[in-house]
């Protein structure tokens, strides 16, 4: 059975190259669950590291079996459809509507015929507890609506694998309580393997999931 | 060209050359009036081939692309490199790319291609305007020579050979523009405090780059 998720001896700096991880090694089989603690810095850079979007000084990445950085453009674009990232910072267009966000991996892509596409969006807003596809841009909108929207996003293809990074991040006790539970019923429904960053325990408790503390390694 | 993707090139061109029209028209109207003015009290060049011929070698030739392409670079390379700097910053070109959407192709390549689009056409909306206002203005200022025969007199001063300078002048300088605006707002990194930065270097660049293409393909067509 092919992991979901490898990390084999992962090592990683921040801009200022001060050490974030160290010989990390994390393997999630299909349909696991895990939640990472530890310092912001570290737990992002960690799924950055993971998404591609940072360079690891060290080890490797296996997403569903391979390893991103060696991929063509096709079959990156490829690999990138079956996983659904919802970062920390910068999840959504600023400059576009939250509609178009939401759309935008299903017009890009063009899994669906375009018939299909405004269900699909609908389908995945409703996971997040939105019954309409917000038109406003999302710099006007609050906080709570942003993350509905680009959990809904990370979803929207339907994924196989969910990278999600402080999803209750800056939320009121109440709405991170509801996030935490929408994520894990998507999860749920999508029969995903999770991979999340938080220190916030309702979101590793509606998960289910295991938890792994990152603590900054000693600089040497 | 992904529909997606054909959305943005004409959210460019809209704004880049629809939007741009009233202005573009009025700088054309000026510019015309001053030229003819010139040509007939300062210059003193009283008839009327004079002027259709001054019209076509200044505007046509010369100040169309390089006012246009001034235009551009004020509205929109200065918005793209703004636009592309605080989406770098913000990391939600980084976003696109884990959604497996790529920058070039869904940011860069619409935004080329609009840009280019828009000041070939503005420059044809600035020449046309601006003709049409000399051949006005001129007929205006000398009472024999009416506005037809004016415009008469500038068709018979245009050569086959204008279309291709205009040509050159407007699509490549369009594409150095938006490559140039492109390149520095990706290029911006950090914070916020990178942008303006990366704006003023795209301005400034882009304008570099407008007057050198222009120099070039004058020195290479009417010196050659």
């Amino acid at each position: 059975m092919t992991a979901a998720l490898e990390i084999s001896g992962l090592s990683l700096d921040d801009h200022d190259g001060l050490p974030l991880v160290r010989d990390l090694t994390l393997t999630l089989n299909p349909g696991e669950r895990i939640v990472v603690g530890g310092p912001v810095e570290t737990t992002s850079g960690l799924l950055r590291a993971v998404m591609g979007l940072e360079v690891a000084g060290a080890g490797t990445v296996r997403l569903l079996g391979q390893e991103l950085a060696v991929l063509s453009r096709a079959e990156a674009e490829a690999l990138l459809e079956r996983i659904g990232y919802s970062p920390r910072i910068g999840a959504l267009v600023s400059n576009l509507p939250l509609r178009d966000n939401l759309l935008l991996p299903l017009r890009y892509h063009r899994r669906l015929p375009a018939t299909d596409v405004p269900a699909a969006a609908l389908r995945a807003a409703a996971r997040f507890g939105l019954a309409t596809l917000p038109v406003a841009i999302p710099p006007v909108v609050s906080v709570l609506v942003r993350r509905r929207v680009a959990l809904a996003r990370a979803t929207v293809l339907d994924p196989v694998l969910l990278v999600v990074d402080d999803p209750t991040e800056d939320l009121d006790p109440a709405a991170a309580d509801e996030i935490a539970d929408l994520l894990a019923a998507a999860a749920g429904e999508l029969n995903a393997t999770v991979l999340a960053a938080s220190n916030d325990f309702r979101v590793a408790a509606a998960l289910r999931a295991r938890t792994l503390l990152l603590t900054p390694p000693v600089q040497s | 060209m992904r529909p997606v993707v054909r959305a943005v090139l004409y959210r460019q061109i809209l704004f880049t050359g629809v939007q741009a029209i009233p202005f573009t028209a009025l700088i054309a109207g000026l510019v015309a009036m001053i030229v003819v003015v010139q040509a007939r009290l300062g210059g003193g060049m009283g008839e009327g081939g004079v002027v259709g011929r001054l019209l076509v070698v200044v505007i046509v030739r010369e100040l169309g692309p390089l006012v246009v392409g001034t235009i551009v670079v004020a509205r929109s390379c200065s918005a793209i490199a703004a636009e592309l700097g605080n989406m770098r910053v913000g990391r939600e070109i980084d976003s696109l790319v884990a959604m497996g959407v790529d920058p070039f192709e869904y940011l860069v390549l619409p935004r080329l291609t609009g840009v280019a689009v828009a000041v070939m056409c503005l420059t044809v909306v600035f020449v046309t305007v601006s003709l049409g206002a000399g051949a006005g203005i001129s007929a205006l200022l000398a009472q024999k020579t009416g506005a037809g025969e004016i415009m008469r007199l500038i068709g018979e001063n245009l050569q086959p050979m204008d279309h291709l300078v205009v040509l050159a002048k407007t699509v490549v300088p369009g594409l150095l523009m938006a490559a140039i605006s492109c390149h520095e707002g990706l290029s911006a990194s950090g914070s916020v405090t990178a942008v303006p930065p990366s704006v003023t270097a795209a301005v400034v660049r882009s304008l570099a780059a407008v007057f050198v293409w222009d120099s070039l393909v004058t020195a290479l067509v009417y010196l050659a």
